[in-house]
């Protein structure tokens, strides 16, 4: 009601300001007659009257000022001076402020820091057009006989479902692929990307310079698209680098165009290449060569206006099968979830984990503010008294926790803000980042929004309490017997329900770690330590051989590298290998097929991880030969073929016959088979988590083509003998590119990003979360001990001891802490389910983990209660008592 | 002018509350009868009489009104709005506990 007055007031004088000051001006002159007239009415002339008037009056102007003052009373004038008490108020307990600061800095810089990543990757829209009609579109892969999900399709599919669907503006293929190349003069490795003509389009992404490719998706085309980052670095900025050519796998290509500078490329499949594209080249160079008929394709569609994602599932559902005549599953999701799928629940479980101990922080502060409360009950009561109404009182309170917030704010913010950078860094390299993670408008939104609601949340309560009964503080003016049991019960409560919290962040954060431990201590199957390899690429390893090489060119060079690599000094052995391990993209998939008279018969189809090796390779990365041979350099390819299999293609094909001696043909019953000669060990090879794929390796002198790397085992510390490896191999060749030096142990360390990462998130909260679970504490039971610290004097002064007095403090405590593990535990189980997929070999309810989490809690506890009991204890009855 | 003593604000409010409670008065009127019925305890000039008017009809305790006095000049006349009333009978309640409340302090010392 008053509030509409004090509105109909404002707009009034907002209106008409010059009325308003006009009124007043009649108002106060109209006073100052009077006055006059009265000193008249005494027998004063008018002239003395005036004078006196105005000694009396301390000036109209200056009255007229206060008045002004006064009408501004509630709005902005208000907020400052009660900014300026809450501040002062602040000082006067530094130890206070500087705890809740501290505090509310932390959670609001972590959830900040959090959210921040969580807004480049799941929030913020892909930086393409119209993004939400962008679909990503899976079939299934034959894969063991049957039928699974996978999230590539074929080129033959993508041919047909262009020219079938209705649903699809455009549908646009690519596959990650990497070259050996020459741009200007260095040799170098590339990260390509093979796409058609339509991925651009559909993408709604234009080239910043040159044009998109012009062919059809079955014409080769010599023509190559950069990325503006490769046209910047290699190419010097040049705008009439369109037209030059660089030499791409050994042959000529033509740059045609420039990527933008803001473009990023969909990462589709995080197991393929983190690394941002360096350039695309047309699908068709390499359609044919890697099988357009092999779903190893991605396919992006956009969905025409008005067609909705199930329908255009439905329609592709329905005639995929049709066309392809297998039982064909066609699924579509959105390119946002699509990219993000991998990482979407573990980043919402890390958010959720901030904004607990956020909530915790604030449920701190709440409880440091309700147990000023009664200090201050006299104060508020005499502001009462003194005019203030309840909603300025509250204000005036709410004032100070926002004042505290705001503080906290600007700390958390700053330390959100270099976390946020701690957190790039630490972030496994392939986080689908749409633009930057980066503190944007959004997140600085999330910052004042969380702030805003800390300071209502934190503050309110305490503030209502004080406000709205000021008075019944008041009979107890002094004492320190306030707000009686109600308000004991609802601070206890408050901290069970804080440390309920603090132990499921804990437990969360335990498992966590307890999952990475587990991982780190599987067993690779090869060994760790003294392994060095590097990555090479011989031009013409894919596509048309470049005129003047030959397969047997290839092979030599790889020989040659390889004893190269024999001769640098501390090197003890030597090998070679398609993909080094651990490694994402180890291998490809391929059908073998069982020409020999193995018991499930011949032609039987078997589905292996292919790698290509060389004598020696086994040996150097430790994996045992179980049964038969090793290859030798007699295994060439005028030999007869051979093959090495791993312990669980052997046990899951031949289970029932001898492998060694079976012949398999890859790809096709046709093709030449070779004989297994040797069963190697299994191993790790795409990561700690991944179980041992069935794998066939082949001896590189009869099936490689140039790429691979080179494993080596020394004494020496492995990153010594870098420059003189680099030196021997391109007396070799200079031409081809060498790169990616790298350790095993490094490589086994980089699968272990991702967990590692989570993790380490977690712990921080999770370690966070218990400091501020026994700050919290530590402040409730310094509490109760200073306001019973009469009744302890007279309990010591009657005869009871110290330890006892310790105890029943202690037990005070304790018992909040037992009530709120409990109820943590009941907590995390009920939230179990969402880790699941998290943890590796470790079950969410895993009891050890969780009783480790309480320990650690009831110590952490225990000790926030023992100090104020230790005082309580060392109470002196007479001071004690003294006091009352 | 002499300070007869020092007023807090929220006095004041109750005073001048419970002067225009009998009939609306105009300014010089109303620290007139403060001065009268304290016996001259609280002498209230202007400097304190029009911002304390002036809060307390923004918040809409009381509305001004222009009338004619008795010489025939002009000036504002304060009445008590029914929402003035009841904070009249809402702060006479609390002043009672004060009162009380402070004595006890008082007394106790």
């Amino acid at each position: 009601m008053s509030f509409i007055i004090r509105a109909k007031h404002l707009y009034h004088r907002w209106r008409d300001p010059d009325r308003a000051d006009a009124d007043l001006d009649a108002e106060v002159r109209s006073y100052f007659e009077e006055i006059v007239e009265r000193h008249i009415a005494r027998g004063l002339t008018p002239e003395e009257a005036r004078r006196a008037a105005r000694l009396q009056f301390e000036g109209p102007e200056q009255v007229k000022a206060r008045v002004r003052e006064a009408r501004m009373a509630n709005s902005l004038e208000t907020a400052f001076s009660d900014a300026r008490y809450a501040l002062r108020t602040l000082r006067k307990n530094p130890g206070f402020a500087f705890v809740a600061v501290l505090v509310l800095a932390l959670g609001i810089g972590a959830a900040t820091a959090i959210f921040s990543i969580v807004n480049a990757v799941l929030l913020r829209p892909l930086p393409y057009r119209n993004p939400d009609r962008l679909v990503s579109i899976s079939s299934t892969v034959l894969q063991g006989g049957r039928f699974v999900p996978a999230r590539t399709v074929t080129l033959n599919e993508v041919e047909a479902w262009r020219r079938l669907n209705g649903s699809f503006e455009s549908i646009g293929s690519f596959v990650f692929t990497a070259f050996p190349a020459v741009v200007g003069e260095q040799p170098t490795h590339l990260v390509a990307i093979g796409a058609d003509r339509e991925l651009l389009p559909t993408l709604g992404v234009e080239p910043a310079l040159g044009r998109n490719f012009a062919g059809s998706t079955s014409l080769q085309d010599p023509s190559v698209i950069v990325s503006h980052k490769l046209w910047s670095q290699a190419l010097h900025s040049d705008p009439a680098a369109i037209g030059r050519s660089i030499l791409l796998d050994g042959s000529r290509c033509t740059i045609i165009g420039v990527l933008p500078a803001d473009f990023q490329f969909p990462r589709s499949d995080v197991s393929y290449f983190p690394e941002d594209p360096d350039l695309l080249l047309p699908i068709a160079n390499i359609a044919d060569s890697w099988g357009r008929d092999s779903a190893q394709w991605f396919a992006i569609a956009r969905l025409k206006p008005h067609v909705s994602l199930a329908q255009a599932e439905a329609e592709l559902k329905a005639f995929t099968p049709r066309i392809t005549k297998q039982p064909i599953k066609t699924r579509l999701s959105a390119l946002d979830a699509e990219t993000t799928s991998a990482v979407r629940t573990p980043l919402l479980i890390l958010f959720g984990v901030s904004v607990v101990l956020l909530l915790i922080a604030c449920t701190n502060i709440m409880n440091l503010l309700l147990a000023r409360a009664p200090g201050r009950s006299g104060e508020i009561a005499i502001r009462a008294s003194a005019g203030a109404t309840r909603w300025r009182l509250i204000r005036q309170m709410l004032t100070e926790s926002f004042c505290l917030t705001i503080l906290g704010g600007i700390l958390g913010l700053a330390l959100g803000w270099s976390l946020t950078g701690l957190l790039v860094r630490a972030a496994p390299a392939h986080l689908p980042v749409s633009g930057r993670v980066n503190i944007d408008l959004s997140v600085f939104g999330f910052a004042f929004a969380i702030c805003t609601a800390t300071a209502l949340f934190a503050g309110l309560l305490p503030a209502m309490r004080l406000a709205l009964h000021p008075w019944s503080l008041l009979g107890s003016l002094g004492s320190r017997d306030f707000g009686g049991r109600a308000f004991t019960r609802f601070q206890h409560a408050l901290t069970v329900t804080q440390i309920a919290l603090g132990f499921a962040l804990l437990a969360t954060a335990s498992l966590l770690t307890h999952s990475l431990l587990r991982l780190s201590s599987v067993n690779p199957g090869f060994q760790t330590e003294g392994v060095l390899g590097f990555e090479f690429s011989i031009p013409g390893f894919s596509g048309p051989l470049p005129p003047g090489t030959s397969l047997a060119k290839h092979r030599q060079l790889i020989q040659r590298m390889l004893e190269a690599t024999r001769t640098v000094p501390g090197v003890q052995s030597a090998g070679f290998v398609t993909f080094l391990p651990p490694e994402t993209r180890s291998g490809a998939f391929v059908s073998f097929f069982n020409v020999g008279q193995g018991a499930q018969g011949a032609g039987t189809r078997l589905f292996g991880n292919s790698q290509v090796a060389s004598e020696d390779y086994f040996k150097t990365v430790g994996v045992p030969i179980l049964r038969g041979r090793d290859f030798t350099s007699a295994d060439n390819a005028e030999a007869p073929q051979v093959a090495i299999v791993s312990e669980s293609f052997a046990r899951r094909y031949f289970a029932n016959v001898d492998p060694l001696g079976q012949r398999i043909s890859p790809f096709d019953p046709r093709n030449p088979p070779s004989e297994i000669v040797g069963i190697a060990g299994d191993m790790h090879d795409r990561g700690l988590s991944v179980n041992p794929f069935a794998t066939v390796y082949l001896p590189y002198r009869q099936s490689v083509r140039g790429y691979g790397s080179i494993a080596l085992r020394t004494d020496l510390p492995p990153e010594t003998l870098i420059p003189e490896l680099r030196a021997r191999v391109a007396q070799v060749d200079s031409t081809v590119p060498v790169t990616n030096f790298t350790t095993i142990q490094g490589r086994i360390h980089r699968t272990l990003d991702e967990p590692r990462f989570y993790a380490l998130l977690a712990g921080a909260c999770g370690l966070m979360a218990v400091l501020f679970v026994s700050l919290g504490l530590y402040g409730v039971v310094s509490y109760s001990v200073s306001r019973r610290t009469p009744e302890i004097g007279v309990r010591m002064a009657l005869g009871a001891s110290r330890p006892s007095i310790l105890g029943r403090v202690l037990r005070q405590g304790l018992w909040m802490a037992v009530f709120g593990v409990a109820a943590g535990m009941a907590l995390s189980l009920a939230a179990s389910k969402i880790l699941v997929n998290l943890l590796f070999q470790v079950k969410p309810n895993d009891p050890a983990t969780l009783a480790l989490a309480a320990a650690l809690v009831l110590a952490v506890t225990l000790f926030a209660s023992f100090i104020p009991a230790r005082r309580a204890s060392r109470v002196d009855p007479v001071v004690a008592l003294r006091h009352e | 002018m002499p300070k007869s003593a020092e007023l807090l604000q929220g006095t004041l409010d109750l005073l001048i509350l419970r002067t225009l409670a009998l009939a609306p008065l105009h300014g010089v009127g109303i620290a007139d009868r403060i001065q009268q019925v304290t016996k001259g305890v609280f002498v209230i000039g202007p400097g304190s009489l029009f911002p304390a008017l002036h809060r307390l009809e923004e918040r809409g305790w009381i509305e001004g009104q222009w009338g004619d006095l008795e010489s025939g000049r002009r000036a504002k006349f304060y009445a008590l709005t029914p929402e003035g009333k009841k904070r009249l009978a809402e702060e006479k309640r609390n002043w009672r506990k004060v009162a009380t409340a402070v004595d006890q302090v008082l007394g106790g010392v």
